[in-house]
């Protein structure tokens, strides 16, 4: 490429980078000073040194709770969630009969918000009415309803449920990626001999890989930010069983404890950085 | 249809975009986009380059009006919550709640209308409707992070949010106009002034001139089919009637766990003024600590008990879902202030005829919540109308005149009516409590004669960590029975240390 054209191409990319830094950059660099300070929004940034940081590792008694569902969450995220978006893919790529109309019911669920998915969960889950109690009940699996959502031993499976086996994004960009890998690769494998699974196996999947990856930092992100859902059904509780960093961030800043939120902020930035960097290393260990 | 228009212009201009990166291969386009601001042509100019260089004049045009509008829509933006005053009459932007299916909406909205036709072509109030209270203080909170306070603001009960506006000056002080204007001071009694004095004397806001008290509602009809003829005087006999009604399939009370555990703590707080004067002192001191005291674990064993006479939904419920146990019949009581009464009155919410099934009594004890005995924790003072500080001239005198204007004896008095409160100075006509809803003046008839006690409700007091963390996460727990009444008290003394921690 001439070096007058690429020339033109930054200036042509100067106001898309110029507005990623301002809304991006600079706030993340604000999030990451302030998480030193005493702040509360109004007045002026008070430094404390690593206050909040010690705080949030000694006296929060969220803190480690939210860790650690961060943590499975993400690893739900990549063990069941993304594998199932997956396998839906491939077998929705076989074109059975009714595929579009599956695949269709499937991403449904994407589409509708979660502040809508929270009060459609809090009924199924409701220990009067709920959908779940009344099943199970019928089924002579439960005697009394259970609180799933409220009830310590329960409320994390809840919450669970309400988002690991929706996996139709990751279905969606699977789909669009197999569609898009030429017939002639299928058939000569047909011609070979070879069965849909293996088809599946050993060449949609490692044809996959990129697309796979994608879906699993997608889905690991989601993981770690995870927050609508949870704080309109049990906003962490109970005793934090179902809690999340960002949760707790919102917590603190309805308090005008931003500096404190911030602390958070940049453990879930350095949390999400950790957990793409091991995705993308794993995924280049295997294209190696 | 101004957003419909700012959408095409960014649609159009992302068209632009991608033509400009489409034309940059060979660096013509590039270089007439440019020239055309330089004001050069060149002689190698193709038909093909004059196009574009057509659009690209409709480009900066449509880029330029694009800023002027991106600017408008920033200017009006940032006075959405602000005030615009012209030379005609000054406007006076403010978000509100009590709008919408509010029971007060429309008293209120009548209200705006009375000012704005008074002062017309001076003054005019427009209200932006934030339904539901949570949602206008976390809006306010919002705005005030902005530097938007609104120019005429209510604090509702958040004596944090209270403390910062405090700390910070962010208030109008009314100390002056008060003095200069007695007639608009005598609407409001000694008492609710001396309450909303800062330490140095400053009036941090205006009183609303009246005062109510929260007490228990009952189902009489439930009642009567459990067998029970009164309200229960006594705790001993409110459990009798809790096992009665639970004899007879009826869940006793609507509670709820999310929020703030409003009517469940209104419960705690009544059960503490009933408790003597520790109770009744503790319930008076600000951000309290001492959560572990054997009269606060006795009160949360009250509350454990209390969910085994619950609808199994209290349990991670919300108010919403407590009142509808009350309206629809599951749950034969409910504690909640004097503002309830008009949505039992009306057959959309509670059903028809719903009103006249309905008790109002005091909680066990002769105790009552709130009303004008209760002392408020000193150095928070307490008021319901704040005027901000950051405003012209124009603008406070629209806000000021808004105050005085809803501090007439005639305003207080249409309002007070609409909520069954009682006012506080204003002489009250001789069929007031007539003009009161029966089942209100049912509960005056009782606070005048039987009262023994008022106490201050829990949200005045307790901090926020307290109220909108700890409860919220733990109280399910405590309900289930999967901690004990002592853990639940070391969890809340806990929440409250770390409150204290981070002032």
């Amino acid at each position: 490429m001439l070096k007058q054209n690429r020339i033109w191409i930054y200036v042509f990319l100067l106001p898309t980078v110029t507005v990623l830094g301002v809304l991006y950059l600079v706030p993340t660099a604000t999030v990451f000073v302030t998480s030193f300070a005493d702040w509360d929004n109004i007045g002026e940034p008070v430094f404390v040194g690593l206050s909040n940081y010690r705080e949030l590792l000694t006296l929060d008694p969220a803190f480690f709770k939210a860790l650690r569902n961060t943590g499975l969450n993400s690893l739900l995220a990549i063990f069941i969630h993304v594998p199932l978006g997956v396998f839906v893919a491939l077998m929705v790529c076989r074109k059975p009969f009714g595929w579009r109309l599956a695949r269709n019911f499937y991403i449904l669920p994407n589409l509708i918000s979660n502040a809508a998915w929270a009060i459609i969960y809090s009924f199924i889950f409701n220990p009067q009415i709920g959908l779940l109690n009344e099943i199970l009940r019928s089924l002579h699996l439960i005697e009394t309803p259970i609180n799933w959502l409220f009830n310590s031993d329960s409320a994390y499976f809840a919450i669970t449920l309400t988002w690991l086996f929706y996996a139709g994004f990751v279905t969606l960009i699977t789909t669009g990626e197999i569609l898009s890998f030429p017939e002639e690769l299928r058939e000569s494998a047909r011609i070979d001999g070879a069965t849909d699974r293996q088809i599946d196996l050993y060449i949609h999947l490692p044809m996959l890989r990129s697309i796979i990856s994608t879906g699993l930092i997608l889905a690991t992100s989601s993981a770690i930010l995870f927050f609508e859902r949870i704080y309109f059904l049990t906003e962490g509780g109970p005793n934090n069983s179902t809690m999340t960093l960002p949760v707790i961030q919102f917590l603190n800043i309805s308090r005008y404890r931003y500096g404190y939120a911030n602390s958070i902020a940049v453990i879930l930035i350095l949390v999400g950085i950790g957990a793409i960097a091991i995705i993308n290393r794993i995924f280049r260990i295997a294209r190696d | 249809m101004f957003l419909g228009q700012t959408l095409r212009l960014v649609q159009m201009y992302r068209t632009r975009v991608h033509l400009c990166v489409a034309s940059a291969d060979d660096g013509r386009y590039a270089r007439y986009w440019f020239g055309i601001h330089a004001g050069i042509t060149g002689p190698d100019v193709s038909k093909e380059v004059l196009r574009e260089m057509r659009y690209s004049r409709f480009s900066i045009t449509t880029v330029l009006l694009m800023v002027l509008l991106g600017g408008g829509l920033l200017y009006s933006g940032g006075s959405a919550e602000t005030a615009q005053t012209d030379a005609a009459e000054t406007k006076v932007k403010f978000p509100y709640f009590i709008v919408g299916a509010h029971t007060g909406a429309a008293e209120w909205g009548a209200q705006i209308q009375r000012f704005n036709e008074e002062y017309d072509g001076q003054y005019e109030l427009i209200i932006e409707e934030v339904p539901g209270d949570q949602n206008y203080i976390e809006k306010l909170k919002v705005l005030y992070g902005a530097d938007q306070l609104p120019a005429i603001y209510e604090l509702k009960t958040d004596p944090e949010f209270t403390k910062r506006i405090l700390d910070n000056g962010d208030f109008v002080d009314l100390k002056p106009f008060y003095d200069a204007e007695p007639e608009w001071r005598a609407s409001f009694s000694d008492r609710e002034l001396a309450l909303s004095a800062t330490e140095d004397g400053r009036i941090f806001g205006q009183p609303s001139g009246m005062t109510s008290y929260i007490g228990i509602y009952y189902n009489k009809e439930l009642f009567a089919q459990a067998g029970i003829d009164a309200f229960p005087d006594t705790w001993s006999e409110f459990w009798d009637a809790c096992d009665a009604l639970k004899a007879e399939g009826i869940n006793a009370i609507a509670l709820h766990t999310t929020e703030t555990g409003w009517c469940t703590n209104l419960m705690v707080s009544a059960y503490l003024g009933a408790r003597g004067s520790e109770g009744y002192d503790f319930m008076r001191t600000l951000h309290p600590t001492d959560y572990t005291r054997p009269l606060l674990v006795d009160a949360f064993d009250m509350v454990q008990r209390l969910f085994q006479y619950a609808p199994p939904s209290a349990i991670g419920g919300t108010y919403p879902m407590a009142a509808n146990d009350f309206y629809n019949g599951n749950a034969a009581m409910i504690p909640n202030g004097p503002w309830m009464i008009p949505q039992m009155r009306d057959p959309q919410t509670a059903g028809e005829g719903f009103g006249e099934k309905v008790g109002y009594a005091l909680y066990p004890e002769d105790v009552a919540i709130g009303g004008p005995h209760v002392i408020i924790p000193k150095p928070l003072p307490t008021a319901r109308w704040h005027l901000s500080p950051h405003y012209d001239d124009a603008t406070t005198d629209a806000a000021l005149a808004y105050l005085r204007f809803i501090a007439r004896p005639e305003e207080i008095l249409a309002w007070s009516l609409t909520i069954n409160a009682i006012p506080t100075a204003v002489d009250l006509p001789d069929d007031y409590y007539d003009q009161l809803d029966p089942i209100a003046a049912d509960l005056y008839e009782l606070v005048a004669n039987d009262m023994k006690t008022s106490v201050n409700g829990f949200q005045g007091v307790w901090d926020s960590v307290v109220m909108n963390e700890v409860v919220p996460q733990d109280m399910p727990q405590l309900a289930l029975g999967q901690i004990t009444p002592e853990e639940f008290a070391r969890r809340m003394e806990e929440g409250a240390l770390r409150f204290q921690r981070t002032q």
